[in-house]
Formats: structure tokens, C-alpha cells, sequence
């Protein structure tokens, strides 16, 4: 009896050391996607992507938010002050890394990035988020023959941080602002995740010129 | 007399009355219209009613009237009367539009305020916080205007806003001083004040925020005071209006040609009635100087350069290069109103040849000195500006909108001398304005459609340019200094 009354025991310890391990390996079993696309058309555009992540269970993380850190080839850029302006309305949270030259044509241009913010909707075992960015094109060199340009903006990384722990959460720990354009860094889960058309995004530019225009 | 008087200012209260009783007068012509054969006291109910809301109002006005008549009693005796109402309202239009820019500003992310007023507000910022204004991206300005809008921060975010407007104001008296030290009548003058503070592009200019207005007062004093031969003071607000803007550079020949006293008519016509010889020769003699034009010029250099010594000191290379270098230099691929846009953006990969910026700047330069020299005396001298900053405008390599500010304010001070029918004031108008909306067509089509419409917008510049020199030669035409005698 005594015997079967510690092995009881021990049966039960084993139980709540398990439970635990199961229930958390289903909980950081996350799967991310965003899909993505490009609203407008000329100089001045929209880019709007829907990041969605599904977990094992509902989540046990608390109040959770995203970035989305685009990075602008030289094609393209945000306006700063457009998006202090939309920060400070509430519409757009998002925040350049470093200057942008606002006037610069492509070919005078660097790449920069930005990462645009936004919290997630619970529901059930679904986060979800819609993120929209405005940003404009730069002018391209006119072309010999005339034509359009193409430019291409990359897949976005996405960053996870919730307000209770996600230690089990697999992913690269990265250190960006806690709030769009804050000095104070907090520690991001880079998430893998999958698109549906690879990040892959073309602009067209109407520059040209004609090839007996192209002596001047 | 008087009950005559009197019964022809109630019957100009009559409309003013009629407005406020709007509801019993509605109330009472529906009534008789309602009935097709209107019986005596059949609307009597609704007439009673009309009649006494009259009567209110008629007593209300009353005192009303009485305040305005003894304020314009007051205003009268300061001689002024028409001209301080029309600063006062055009003054309180402004600061209600600033108010609106503030409302408008809270509520919508399209803004009123324009992006630069916040350029200057950051630069302020730069500057309070000892660094340089420079280090906001985009500050193309002298340091002086950051440091007169430190109030933004510690006073009012307005204020700037406040002080061009109240300086727009200031642009009006002196179009008033002005064109009454031309020997025009006050009534003349009073029309030129009001082109300037009712002038919808004005207002929206200096309610937005633009700097434009400070640059357009130190060009007017300037010319106010070379009318009244302060040389030495005119020549320290030159040096001034150089250092905040360098347009007025363009206006120095005709200054320093203005300056002989005695000479009232118009070089260009010597030089037609005598040979070519002579004329070389009376350009000469107009060169050379006198004590009143080594006043003038000393004093026009020290101040220019003592301003941007003083700032290079602080600031440095920075500074010479954002304020007075970039817009030397300026070359912008991006679409505007230029008639060189298309060649400059062709051209965008390689670098400037020589030969390319004489060709486009030529043009330019010989008609300024062509306009200095035919209109570069004491009498001609606010339409020898207003003339060559329409040159300076068509012929800019970089032409947007805020650059009409250059002339706006030069069309008053000469328009008592423009014999223009009002048919034809408002063709040119029209013609202007029309140029401006057709570019604005394939300029839409490209900036928010994608379109490669590069080649019409181009051809849109080229139709502006000619608008622009189409009105040029018409105010050349029309201008006709010597029948100002006969405005008064």
C-alpha cells in the first residue's frame, strides 16, 4: 500500500512536470503569414499587409504587438514627416530608422528601412493584424528607349513581443524601440512566416524618353 | 437736408434688416403667394410679424451703426479711414484662418499648414537647443528666420503665422506709401492696398506659414525708400533682402541706375532718338558713381556681408551652402512648372555642360539687364521690379507655385500706371490661371496615375512660359508712367 501510495505520487508529479511541457510545445507552435498588396497608383502609394499568426492553443501571452520592418530600396521612401503626422492621429505607427532624404532621385539615393507597429487582435487562437504604409516613389533616370522602371520592395521581417513571456517561442531575439520611435529598446521575436507572393512587389515608374531625344 | 439724410440711411439699412428678419419675411411672402388673390388682412397674422422683427432689428442696428459711425468718424480724422478698415479686415481674415489652420490641423492628417512652417519650427527648435537649424533636413533658409520664430516653441505654435500675416499688413501700408509717394490719390491707393490684402493667394500664402511675406516687405521698403532717396538705408535693406532671399540681387542695376536724381525719363528712350554711339555713352556716364551711389552700394555690401559673415561664423559651411549655394545651384528633376524641366530631367545622368547652363541662363540674364537699363530710373522703378521678377519667374530652371510670391507683391505698387481695361486685367488673369490648370492635367496624370506623360507636362511648361511672357509684354505695353497725373 505505502508502496502504491508513492508511486501514486510520483505518477502525479510526472503528470503536472508533462502537462505543462505538452501544453506549451502546442502553445509555441505558431505559424505566421501576411499577405500584402500595393493600393494606388503614380508617385504616392499604400502598401497594406495582413499579418495573421495561428497558435496551438489561445494564447496564454498577454496583450501581444508586431513590427513590421519594411526595408525602402533606393526606389523608394517614406516621408518622416507624413508619418509623424499619421503617428500623431493615431492612423499609421510607424517610424523611419535613420534620415531619408525626401528630394534625392533613385540614383542618388540609399536604401533605408522602416518599421511600422501595430497591436494584435485576439480571437480564439488567431493574432491578427492590418498594417498599412504609405510611401512614395523616387524619380527614376529617364531610359534610352522610354518605358517604365521596375522596382522591387522585399519581403518585411516580422517582429512578435507580447506582454508575458514567449521563452519558448522559437525565433532570432532582436532589440528594436518598444513604441514607434522611442528611445527604449525591448527584446522582439523575428517570426518566420509565409506569403503568397514572396515579398516580391514591382513598381512601375514613368520615366522615359525617346531614343532620338537620348543625344542631349 | 438732414430728414433726406436720414431716410436714405434707414432705407440702406432696409437689406441689412431684411436679413436678419429672413424667417417672418419667408413666413410672409408664402403666405401671399399662397393665395391667388390676396384680401386685405388676410396675411395680416405673418405681417404683424415681419413688421415687429423689423422694428427689433431697426432698434438693435441702430446702436450698432451709431459704434461704426463713431469709429469711422475717428478713423476719417486719421485720414486713413478706408485703408486701416481694409488692414483691420484683411488682418482679421487672416487670424481667422489661422485659427481655422489650427482646428483644421487637429482634426485632419491633410494639413493646412504648410510643410515648411514646420521646417522652420524644427530649425527653431535646433536653434533653441544650441545646435544648428540646419540639421533639419530641408532648412534652406538664413539662420535670422529660425531665430525670429523661437517664439513657436516657448510663446504660441502660431506665432510665426501671426508675424507674417501682421507683416502682410505691413506689405499693404507700404504699397499705400508707395504709390501716394508716386502721386497717386488715396483712392488709387486704396484700390492697391486692397489687390494686396484681399488677394486670396496672399492670404492663403502667409496663413499657411510661408516665409515669402518678410522677403516682399524688405523689397518694398527698399523701394520706399530709394522713392524718398534714403540711399544709405536703402542699400542696408537690399543687403538685407539679399540675405534672406537671393532674388532681389536681380533688381541691384536698376537701383544703382535709379539713383540720379535728376533724370526722369526712360533710358531706352534717349537711346532710340540718339545713335548708338551716344547710347554707349550714356550708359557709361549713368555707371559712373556718384557719393549717393557709393552709399548705396558700401552699404548694400557691408550688410550682406556682415549677415553672412555672421552666419558662416556660426554655422558654417552648412549654411552658405543650404541658403545661398543651393539655390544657386538648383537643379530638380522632378516635374514643376520650368520650361527647362524636361531637359534638366533628360539630362539628369550626366553633369551640367558648361555650355548647357549659359544657354539657360542667358536668356535671362540679358533681359534683366535689358530691363534695368530701360527702366532703371526713380519714376519706373516698382514696374522695372515687378518686370524683371515676371522674367525671373518664366525663366527659373526650378518654377513652383511658391515662386509667384516674387511678383505678387510688385503688382500693386504699379498698377496705377497699367492703363488696363478691366476686361483685360481679368483675360490676364485668366490666361494665367488657365495656363496653371492645363499643366496641372498631365501633372496629375503622372504624379497619381503613373503615366508617362512627362513629354505634356513639358509642353504645359512651354505653354506657361509663353502665358508668362504673353503678360509681360502686355504690362509692358500698358504701362504708361507718365498719365498717373490724371488718376488722381
Amino acid at each position: 500500500m505505502e508502496i502504491k501510495k508513492v508511486e501514486g505520487i510520483l505518477i502525479m508529479q510526472i503528470a503536472f512536470v508533462i502537462v505543462p511541457f505538452v501544453q506549451c510545445k502546442e502553445v509555441c507552435e505558431i505559424h505566421a503569414t501576411i499577405i500584402r498588396r500595393i493600393e494606388n497608383e503614380g508617385f504616392h502609394r499604400d502598401i497594406h499587409s495582413l499579418v495573421e499568426i495561428v497558435t496551438g492553443y489561445s494564447t496564454p501571452w498577454g496583450d501581444c504587438m508586431v513590427i513590421l520592418e519594411e526595408s525602402m530600396p533606393t526606389g523608394l521612401y517614406v516621408n518622416p514627416d507624413q508619418l509623424s503626422d499619421m503617428r500623431r492621429f493615431g492612423q499609421v505607427q510607424a517610424c523611419p530608422v535613420g534620415m531619408v532624404d525626401i528630394e534625392a532621385p533613385e540614383k542618388d539615393s540609399l536604401p533605408h528601412s522602416v518599421r511600422v507597429y501595430s497591436g494584435l487582435n485576439h480571437t480564439e487562437n488567431l493574432l491578427s493584424a492590418s498594417l498599412t504604409l504609405p510611401f512614395h516613389i523616387r524619380y527614376h533616370s529617364p531610359i534610352p528607349h522610354g518605358g517604365y522602371s521596375t522596382v522591387e520592395l522585399g519581403a518585411p521581417s516580422l517582429l512578435l513581443r507580447c506582454q508575458n513571456g514567449m521563452q519558448c517561442v522559437q525565433g532570432k531575439r532582436i532589440h528594436a524601440p518598444c513604441r514607434p520611435c522611442s528611445q527604449e529598446l525591448c527584446q522582439w521575436v523575428n517570426l518566420a512566416y509565409k506569403t503568397v507572393s514572396l515579398g516580391l512587389y514591382t513598381e512601375e515608374d514613368g520615366s522615359s524618353r525617346d531614343v532620338s531625344e537620348s543625344c542631349l | 437736408m438732414e430728414s433726406v439724410q436720414k431716410a436714405q440711411q434707414r432705407l440702406r439699412q432696409y437689406p441689412k434688416l431684411l436679413i436678419e428678419c429672413s424667417a417672418p419675411a419667408a413666413a410672409y411672402a408664402t403666405c401671399v403667394l399662397a393665395k391667388e388673390n390676396v384680401k386685405r388682412a388676410e396675411c395680416d397674422r405673418e405681417f404683424q410679424e415681419l413688421r415687429q422683427c423689423l422694428q427689433r432689428a431697426a432698434r438693435s442696428a441702430s446702436s450698432w451703426d451709431l459704434f461704426i459711425l463713431y469709429s469711422c468718424n475717428i478713423m476719417q480724422k486719421m485720414r486713413m479711414s478706408s485703408v486701416f478698415t481694409h488692414c483691420i479686415l484683411g488682418l482679421c481674415i487672416r487670424l481667422g484662418l489661422i485659427a481655422y489652420g489650427e482646428v483644421h490641423d487637429s482634426l485632419s492628417v491633410v494639413q493646412y499648414t504648410d510643410i515648411d512652417y514646420r521646417v522652420f519650427t524644427d530649425a527653431a527648435r535646433h536653434m533653441l537647443s544650441g545646435s544648428s537649424p540646419y540639421d533639419r533636413h530641408t532648412y534652406r533658409y538664413t539662420p535670422l528666420l529660425a531665430a525670429i520664430l523661437t517664439p513657436n516653441l516657448f510663446l504660441h505654435p502660431a506665432w510665426g503665422k501671426f508675424l507674417f500675416c501682421v507683416v502682410d499688413i505691413c506689405v499693404a501700408l507700404l504699397i499705400r506709401c508707395l504709390v501716394m509717394a508716386k502721386g497717386s490719390g488715396p483712392r488709387v491707393a486704396t484700390w492697391c492696398v486692397m489687390a494686396w490684402v484681399y488677394n486670396p493667394l496672399a492670404i492663403v500664402i502667409a496663413t499657411r506659414g510661408n516665409a515669402d511675406s518678410i522677403s516682399a516687405m524688405v523689397v518694398l521698403v527698399t523701394l520706399l525708400l530709394l522713392e524718398k532717396q534714403y540711399f544709405f538705408l536703402a542699400g542696408v535693406m537690399h543687403g538685407l533682402a539679399i540675405h534672406v532671399r537671393l532674388y532681389p540681387i536681380a533688381f541691384s542695376l536698376a537701383m544703382y541706375l535709379s539713383v540720379h536724381k535728376n533724370r526722369h525719363t526712360s533710358l531706352i528712350k534717349q537711346a532710340a532718338c540718339s545713335t548708338y554711339r551716344n547710347a554707349v555713352k550714356q550708359l557709361l556716364s549713368d555707371l559712373q558713381p556718384t557719393w549717393n551711389h557709393v552709399k548705396l552700394v558700401l552699404s548694400c555690401v557691408v550688410t550682406f556681408g556682415s549677415l553672412t559673415g555672421v552666419c558662416y561664423a556660426a554655422y558654417g559651411y552648412c549654411f552658405l551652402y543650404e541658403s545661398l549655394l543651393y539655390h544657386l545651384s538648383r537643379r530638380d528633376i522632378r516635374h514643376n512648372f520650368s520650361v527647362y524641366f524636361y531637359l534638366q530631367y533628360l539630362g539628369s545622368d550626366a553633369p551640367v555642360a558648361l555650355v548647357q547652363r549659359i544657354l539657360t541662363f542667358m536668356p535671362q540674364l540679358i533681359l534683366l539687364l535689358c530691363l534695368s537699363w530701360s527702366y532703371g530710373c526713380r519714376r519706373d522703378l516698382p514696374f522695372c521690379f515687378l518686370s524683371q521678377s515676371i522674367v525671373m519667374v518664366a525663366y527659373n530652371p526650378v518654377l513652383t507655385s511658391q515662386y509667384f510670391v516674387w511678383f505678387l507683391s510688385l503688382v500693386p505698387p504699379s498698377l496705377p500706371w497699367l492703363s488696363l481695361s478691366c476686361r483685360q486685367a481679368v483675360a490676364i488673369l485668366a490666361l494665367w490661371l488657365a495656363a496653371q490648370l492645363a499643366w496641372l492635367l498631365p501633372a496629375y496624370w503622372l504624379e497619381f496615375r503613373g503615366q508617362d506623360t512627362f513629354l505634356y507636362v513639358w509642353l504645359q511648361g512651354i505653354a506657361f512660359f509663353c502665358a508668362n511672357v504673353a503678360i509681360l509684354t502686355r504690362f509692358i505695353r500698358a504701362y504708361k508712367p507718365l498719365e498717373s497725373d490724371k488718376l488722381k
